[in-house]
């Protein structure tokens, strides 16, 4: 077992936009129980982009959903800003999704029967609130999705689609967008443009992202990479580059298991 | 290719449940009305077989006018001669004469007991143990001029036991009498709701019948002699007027009178069977236009694969025989509760039908399965078609189901059935044909679902504003409704219909009411009516009184009989001459009323229709009398009350055995008052509890009254096809929250609570439930307006807007929308997050 991992979790405890502390989470029943969590604890501090990544099964996917609440962690803690969320009962945890959290999904991410501005206003409208009419012009000037917004999506390619999910992601200033797969299903340059705007969320509006991602290149426009392998944090990369990650990756055999100690 | 039929069925338990709810409820409502009927006819076959097992022949007055169903009590009386002549005839074991006539009871509070409009029986207590079809069962027969028996089922209604005194209001002045026995009929406690009252037979003939004559005779035979043989000897000896038949054509006619009366009955109840059938076809299709256009990657898969075209569609169509075949069987089983259901209801109604087996005749199963497979496999056919349709390239698409194709073509068809519906509707109408016009509403209801697609987007966006005006949930919820007409058409279609016919019945009822109201002001001079709740016929005796009386100007007794004119059987009035100017407004053509007395007045109407002047000779046939032709003494301007034909009331009581009478109308003095002159009818008529005594204001309220009961008991009936209309939204809404289950996760995940899930959800369902809804009131009154026209002839000359029953149809549709939404919405709440943005 590395210990590269523990360190990470006990530095930077004032700033942290996302907490994990010893989350441990394991699905099915006793016998054929298959652990996904064993025991994570990470810190993302405030304005950082940080890229989770894994073998298939390594428990990147699981761990994304119990950070953002989407999912119950069987012990261990959660925070997002300086919340708990764990124990959190079904309304507060979608309030808090809903005010405190923004999502962008690798496909379907939009509602087919809103425009593109009312699937960006989305959280808010739920919320009950009125858009900030200066952020709002903000986010959509950074998507540029200016002469598209009333739009449907079926309507918008779908780089489009998603930078639009990406706008809805950040209109209530939430403490951390988390993004799964965002380039999953678009082609490389879509995809280099979705990239290039999460990371010009965090240079220009100080977002937190966590993005899990089993792609080198768009691990490396974050900056840091936490790895996954086996429900454990394993290592970390600051400063990615695509050929670094790549390297790191390769360590990793086809089961998904770690061949070696890291040494990066 | 059978084998995954099977698996897809199996995938979808639930979805093709409720759509075979649709099935079973409207198989059962068929096969529940067959054996109802079936059983009951079998029960009065037994009944008239073994009431009259002793008697092998009846002697009767000959009917003028068609048979006389076993009702011989309008035919010429049998005198006593006729009686001792026959006794002589050889092979005669046994002749007595029967005596069957009116006579009300009167319960314990001095009100008469009422039967809904079944008869009030006086018989005679026969002569004849032998041939006697009344058991007695308490007490013992009644033997003297101030004894009656009455039968059990009134005894236990109006709480009789022997020895109570019964007033018994005759066609003479009322009587009391002694219960001194309590009888069945046969072996039941009633005949079907009417009420016995048994007499010896001297006091029959005196109070219900006339003294020396017998309504008929019957007639038992000696060993070794026919009914036949019988009848033929028995027909040598009658006087002309007079005929023989065997007791197995008295017991057919009188079957038949009552199969008559079942069919019309099981007729009506099949109506809105086939309502509700078409209602749950509604939901058939669109449950298996969902499910294809779901499964629209698995099917071009299959045809990626190698199924031809026809595989697919007959995949889909075994999917819909199964489905039919299932609830075929259920609806058949549930129809036999139904029909024991309605037995017992009629039972607590009073109506006692005697007990016997259930029927169910191989044309209630045949009926109940064609009826169900034909109807899904029908309503499959289309989304069958539209199955093979998928090319094999969607298959390898990721989009979800198929973006939607132009309304162009769908337009076009519902146009034409529109237009072909309303042709089909008018002709129907105009012409009096029933079937036309059922099938012409169908297919207008076909074009109009189809046709409604194309507003269902505008329409139903306008109608969820208020909701999308509160916040995101209405907005969303609108947004859905708006999304695919064509199912939103199809599901609004499926309430349309039964509201749509309720809006319709509800427009005709607010319109007769109207010109009821109209009719009476420029019809009805009276300013009294007395008749019985039902217009049963009532004692000859009343108003006999208040002729003469200060204050009453004159009394016009109204007899309701019938009689052939020409080849038709029409309804003729009596009434005296004197007194009919008086009580109604009638305005003469030609003629005048003088001549009245032995002729008759005829309408413009039958006038134009025959081509007859005041001079002519009318051919009139009587049920006693025969023919008895009368020469037109006035030809008279269209007035509803008169009717076409009236004739003086001693024309009338000449031609009739009854002698009864069906309205009194009294017309006061201009110098008198009401409230003097109402105390003087009251009085009146206090010896005749069923008599109610009405003003005309009085007379049009209760005739509107009788108006609502109609329509409540067929907006009841009605209530079944909107039921399953419900079940189609349901069905609906749970297909779209499946097909939708990425989209909920989503909302889920940036924050949607499930309180507002679930509003989102019931504002979809309550907008497509009043668009229905919509729909139905605008169809059900351009119906209702279609009726009103075609009996604009018949005195529905005025056309009236049910405004407050229509508002009630919108807020019904909300709150049935309300109800639907709660299954599927409660489903989408519990969606799991995780599960529902991960599923694709």
């Amino acid at each position: 077992m590395s210990t590269a991992a523990v360190p990470a979790a006990e530095t930077a405890v004032e700033t942290a936009a996302v907490r994990a502390v010893d989350v441990r989470k394991s699905y099915g029943k006793a016998e054929t129980a298959v652990t996904a969590l064993a025991g994570v604890s990470f810190d993302v501090p405030r304005g950082q982009y940080c890229a989770v990544m894994g073998p298939s099964g390594s428990g990147k996917s699981t761990l994304m959903h119990c950070l953002a609440g989407l999912d119950r962690v069987d012990s261990g803690d959660v925070q997002i800003g300086d919340v708990s969320i764990v124990g959190m009962n079904d309304k507060a945890l979608t309030a808090l999704r809903r005010d405190r959290v923004g999502f962008v999904f690798q496909q379907y991410n939009l509602l087919p029967t809103l425009t593109a501005e009312e699937n960006i206003t989305l959280p808010l409208a739920i919320a009950g609130r009125k858009p900030d009419a200066a952020w709002l012009h903000e986010v959509v000037t950074a998507v540029g999705l200016g002469d598209r917004l009333s739009h449907r999506p079926a309507e918008l390619s779908g780089g489009q689609q998603q930078r639009v999910a990406c706008a809805r992601a950040l209109v209530t200033r939430p403490d951390v967008v988390f993004a799964d797969e965002p380039t999953g299903n678009l082609d490389s340059r879509a995809g280099a443009e979705v990239l290039g705007f999460l990371a010009r969320c965090v240079e220009e509006f100080g977002q937190t992202i966590v993005m899990v991602t089993h792609d080198p290149v768009a691990a490396s426009h974050a900056d840091r990479v936490v790895f996954l392998a086996d429900g454990l944090v394993v290592d970390e990369m600051a400063d990615p580059t695509p050929e670094h990650v790549l390297d790191r990756m390769k360590q990793f055999d086809v089961a998904g298991h770690l061949i070696t100690d890291g040494t990066a | 290719m059978l084998r995954a039929t099977f698996r897809s069925l199996l995938a979808r338990k639930l979805r093709l449940l409720l759509s075979g709810v649709a099935v079973v409820l409207g198989v059962a409502f068929v096969s529940g009305t067959f054996v109802l009927t079936d059983s009951m006819g079998r029960v009065f076959d037994d009944l008239f077989a073994n009431v009259s097992k002793g008697t092998a022949v009846n002697v009767r007055g000959v009917s003028g006018i068609g048979d006389s169903g076993g009702d011989t009590s309008g035919n010429e009386p049998v005198p006593q001669a006729v009686l001792d002549a026959v006794k002589k005839v050889d092979g005669v074991a046994e002749a007595v004469g029967e005596v069957a006539g009116y006579a009300q009871l009167v319960d314990k509070k001095g009100k008469a007991v009422t039967t809904g409009g079944a008869p009030t029986l006086g018989l005679d207590w026969s002569v004849s143990p032998k041939q006697r079809a009344l058991t007695l069962k308490q007490g013992r027969a009644p033997a003297g001029p101030s004894d009656v028996a009455i039968d059990a089922g009134t005894a236990r209604k109006a709480g009789f036991t022997v020895g109570d005194k019964v007033t018994v209001l005759l066609k003479g002045p009322a009587r009391e009498f002694t219960v001194v026995g309590i009888v069945g009929f046969g072996t039941t406690d009633n005949l079907a709701g009417a009420t016995i009252a048994a007499f010896d037979l001297e006091s029959a003939q005196k109070y219900v019948g006339t003294p020396g004559t017998y309504t008929d005779l019957a007639i038992a035979n000696e060993e070794g002699v026919s009914q036949q043989e019988l009848k033929k000897r028995v027909s040598a000896v009658l006087p002309t007027g007079f005929e023989a038949v065997t007791q197995q054509q008295t017991v057919d006619e009188a079957s038949k009178e009552i199969k008559e009366g079942l069919g019309f009955f099981s007729t009506a109840l099949l109506v809105f069977a086939a309502i509700a059938l078409f209602v749950g076809a509604f939901l058939i299709f669109n449950t298996f236009s969902m499910l294809i256009a779901q499964r629209a990657r698995e099917l071009a898969l299959m045809r990626a694969l190698g199924a031809s075209r026809r595989q697919v569609t007959n995949s889909v169509l075994l999917e819909s025989v199964v489905i039919g075949v299932f609830s075929s069987v259920v609806g058949f089983v549930l129809g036999i509760g139904v029909a024991r259901a309605l037995t017992s209801l009629l039972g607590a109604l009073g109506i006692d039908l005697p007990s016997g087996e259930t029927v169910v005749a191989p044309r209630t199963v045949i009926a109940s399965f064609v009826v169900g497979i034909g109807v899904t496999a029908v309503a499959a056919l289309v989304p069958a078609i539209r199955a093979s349709r998928v090319s094999p390239v969607e298959a390898m698409r990721d989009s979800g189901p198929a973006e939607q194709k132009s309304l162009v073509t769908r337009s076009t068809v519902g146009g034409v059935l529109l237009a072909a519906g309303v042709g089909l509707l008018s002709y129907g109408l105009a012409d009096g044909e029933l079937l036309a016009v059922g099938l012409g509403a169908l297919v207008t209801f076909l074009g109009v679902t189809m046709l409604s697609a194309l507003i269902a987007r505008p329409v139903t966006g306008v109608l969820g504003l208020p909701f999308a005006r509160i916040g995101i949930p209405g907005r969303l919820g609108r947004g859905n409704a708006m999304r695919n007409p064509r199912r939103t058409s199809a599901t609004a279609a499926a309430l349309m219909v039964g509201l749509a016919l309720v809006a319709a019945v509800s427009t005709l009822g607010s319109s007769l009411k109207s010109s009821t109201v109209k009719i009476v002001d420029q019809s009805l001079g009276a300013d009294y009516v007395l008749r019985t709740e039902n217009f049963t016929p009532f004692s000859g005796e009343v108003g006999k009184d208040l002729r003469g009386k200060p204050g009453i100007a004159s009394v016009a007794a109204f007899r309701f009989g019938e009689a052939e004119v020409g080849t038709d059987t029409v309804p003729v009035q009596g009434v005296e001459p004197d007194a009919l100017a008086d009580v109604l407004k009638l305005k003469v053509v030609s003629g005048g009323f003088e001549a009245l007395d032995d002729g008759i007045a005829v309408s413009k109407k039958a006038a134009t229709a025959h081509g007859w002047k005041v001079g002519d000779t009318v051919p009139v046939t009587w049920r006693r009398t025969g023919s008895h032709p009368l020469k037109v003494a006035v030809i008279f301007d269209v007035n509803q009350f008169a009717g076409d034909y009236l004739v003086s009331g001693v024309t009338f009581d000449k031609n009739t055995s009854e002698q009864l009478l069906g309205v009194v109308a009294v017309k006061t003095t201009a110098d008198s008052t009401p409230a003097q002159t109402r105390a003087l009818v009251d009085e009146a008529v206090k010896p005749f509890p069923n008599i109610l005594v009405q003003d005309q204001a009085e007379f049009v309220k209760s005739q509107g009254e009788q108006i609502d009961t109609l329509l409540n008991a067929i907006t009841g009936l009605l209530v079944l096809s909107v039921l399953i209309a419900v079940l189609g939204i349901i069905n609906t809404l749970a297909l779209s929250v499946i097909e939708r289950t990425r989209e909920l996760g989503l909302l889920r995940a940036v924050g949607l609570q499930r309180r507002q899930l679930r509003r989102m959800i019931r504002v979809e369902s309550v907008v497509i439930a009043v668009y229905g809804a919509i729909l139905g009131v605008l169809v059900g009154v351009a119906f209702g307006w279609a009726l009103v026209r075609a009996l604009n002839s018949e005195g529905v000359t005025e056309f009236s807007l049910p405004y407050g029953r229509l508002v009630q149809v919108l807020i019904v549709a909300a709150l049935a929308g309300v109800l639907a939404a709660a299954l599927p919405a409660r489903r989408a709440a519990r969606l799991d997050v995780l599960e529902a943005v991960a599923s694709t």
